[in-house]
């Protein structure tokens, strides 16, 4: 994933993130990446267990933003947190793809913070001269 | 003050925003006045797209704004709601006061803290519901929790809608929705949540106060939090369904973040009894909260319940959408009020009041964790000018990038020592994103509802100890 960057936005009550990579695959990655890292410390939690993703869109954000709520689920209702993300498959509707981590324990894992949800403000993904890049805020 | 922003274009009514100058130069540094003019726009507005003096930008509808809509062809908006439906705060008056309380704040913080999680990944304080058992919450509210052994029936008569918003139905619940709460029951949440011991160190109204067996030095607890995962999701999955809505029923808006659907189709109505479900667990969430912080305070000061005497004053939301008659041009008309990020502030007399309908509405309005708190009570003009009405918190003034950034060159504890609070917490960037410096001082956003005869102040809150997520 080499070259796959996020930083954030300002923004006054949410977070938002910008993410860019080298690729559309690179990109869900990075973005699934950060979800999990503003969540909780990556440097904390160990690859143990794997566990499927798999989100459906009508086009290219609502795409992005199905993925990155399927990865909040896993830790809201799986109570999973993640340290690697990889996409195995990415088409124009559907991706498929495995988040590596372990439960969630308090304790062992640094908290850094609740995300609500995986919101549609300013949500944007584009691709120019071979790079990929995407905007989505959080909601906190 | 009062700032117009006067009909053009698509709006149907004006702008009109509650702001001193000083806090108008803020606002019109990111786009919420903008926002404000689309929320004119949306179909079956009435009287005016209101801003409160706490407002800024939030996805479609600004956060701090109050929008009215007639029910036959008026619109209900997800977003004019928020994604955290009723969150809100609740007010606990204790026997207390600082002396019983100051020599033994850790353990006292300490016991807070471990009654209640913040329910991070799917743990939470309560065994997680059945199915069956989840949705007889969402259709009860704070009586099911009162029911569990939480509390007693009396503190129902002292919450907006005693706890319970009538028209809820838990089969407009997506599994989803219901999956995220039923592990949740009995958390605090993150971000801007918190549960606080404070004390009462400024009396604004004498008889107020009096009335409501509040004195100087008096310990009490504030709760501040609201549906958790549920309703979060229930947000989601119908601004997704509000977007094809819209479409199907020709709305056409500046701001396609503005998703909505006429309150009279299927959808709209599919909404509102989901987001009655959600305001209904997040009574029920404070209502257990309560309970188990009024547990955690008698086995830290080794009190006995009598000795503690906690007793609710009442319990307010800040993001909800409500029937209520108003009187619009001279005649009276029941319609739907979007309320993000804004308070019900009913004045004297009004009937849905209750216990409180001759001093009229307590509002709770809670600033940063360093300074302080508000209790105001509504006033018959609210009725006239804002649809009863009022603000809600501080507003931030950085992001929380920022605010992070400046974390990490000062000792979060010390600083919040040097103030008197001993705070406890989970999520280390929330603490540094929530720190006061983050924050407006709320008591400019209170005095402009005051100066313009809204809400008034009763009493002052400074904070001990905070409890965060």
């Amino acid at each position: 994933m080499a070259g796959a960057t996020f930083r954030q936005f300002p923004h006054t009550a949410d977070l938002g993130i910008e993410v860019e990579a080298e690729s559309r695959a690179e990109l869900f990655e990075a973005a699934g990446l950060a979800l999990f890292s503003l969540m909780v410390d990556p440097s904390t939690v160990s690859a143990r267990e794997a566990r499927g993703i798999s989100a459906q869109g009508e086009d290219e954000e609502e795409l992005l933003r199905a993925w990155l709520h399927q990865l909040l689920l896993a830790f809201a209702i799986g109570g999973f947190v993640a340290r690697e993300v990889e996409v195995e498959r990415l088409d124009r509707f559907v991706v498929e793809g495995t988040i590596r981590g372990e439960p969630y324990e308090e304790g062992t894992h640094r908290f850094e913070r609740e995300i609500k949800g995986v919101t549609y403000h300013g949500l944007r993904v584009e691709e120019a001269n071979g790079k990929w890049m995407a905007r989505v805020i959080f909601d906190v | 003050m009062v700032w117009e922003i006067s009909r053009q274009g698509e709006m149907r009514v004006p702008g009109r925003i509650f702001a001193s100058e000083d806090l108008m130069a803020d606002i019109r540094s990111d786009p919420a006045l903008e926002q404000v003019a689309n929320v004119a726009c949306l179909p079956g507005i009435v009287g005016a797209a209101l801003a409160m003096p706490d407002i800024h930008w939030g996805y479609g509808f600004p956060i701090g704004g109050v929008a009215a809509v007639d029910l036959e062809d008026g619109v209900i908006s997800p977003g004019g709601v928020g994604y955290d439906i009723n969150c809100g705060v609740r007010l606990a008056a204790t026997g207390l006061c600082r002396q019983d309380i100051e020599k033994k704040i850790e353990p006292l913080a300490d016991a807070l803290f471990a009654a209640i999680p913040c329910g991070v990944g799917a743990h939470g304080a309560i065994r997680a519901l059945s199915v069956k058992e989840e949705k007889r919450l969402v259709e009860r509210g704070a009586a099911w929790a009162v029911e569990q052994g939480f509390g007693d029936a009396e503190d129902l008569l002292h919450a907006e809608e005693k706890g319970c918003l009538a028209g809820a139905d838990a089969d407009a619940l997506s599994d989803t929705a219901l999956e995220r709460g039923r592990s949740q029951v009995g958390t605090l949440g993150s971000g801007n949540h918190f549960l606080e011991v404070d004390v009462i160190d400024e009396i604004y109204d004498r008889e107020g106060a009096a009335k409501l067996g509040l004195s100087m030095d008096q310990v009490v607890v504030i709760i501040h939090s609201g549906s958790r995962g549920l309703g979060y999701q229930v947000c989601d999955d119908f601004l997704k369904l509000m977007v094809k809505a819209m479409a199907r029923c020709g709305i056409r808006l500046p701001d396609r973040q503005l998703a909505c659907a006429p309150i009279r189709s299927p959808e709209g109505e599919s909404y509102l009894a989901a987001m009655r479900c959600a305001a209904n667990y997040a009574w029920a969430n404070r209502q257990v909260m309560f309970a188990l912080a009024a547990r955690a305070f008698e086995q830290a000061l080794e009190i006995s319940p009598r000795d503690l005497k906690m007793r609710l004053i009442y319990d307010v939301c800040h993001n909800i959408a409500k029937f209520e008659d108003h009187e619009i041009d001279g005649k009276t008309m029941r319609v739907c009020v979007h309320r993000k990020g804004a308070t019900r502030a009913f004045g004297p007399g009004h009937p849905e009041l209750g216990i409180y309908r001759e001093m009229g509405q307590p509002v709770l309005i809670p600033g940063d964790m360093g300074r302080y708190s508000f209790l105001l009570l509504g006033r018959e003009e609210a009725m006239r000018q804002t649809f009863g009405s009022t603000c809600h918190g501080a507003g931030r003034v950085m992001s929380r990038a920022q605010a992070k950034k400046q974390a990490r060159s000062i000792d979060l504890h010390a600083t919040l020592r040097e103030r008197g609070v001993t705070a406890r917490y989970r999520g280390f960037a929330t603490i540094a994103e929530e720190m006061p410096y983050a924050y407006k001082d709320v008591a400019q956003v209170v005095d402009v509802m005051e100066r313009a005869g809204v809400s008034g102040k009763v009493a002052r809150f400074k904070p001990l100890a905070v409890i965060k997520g």
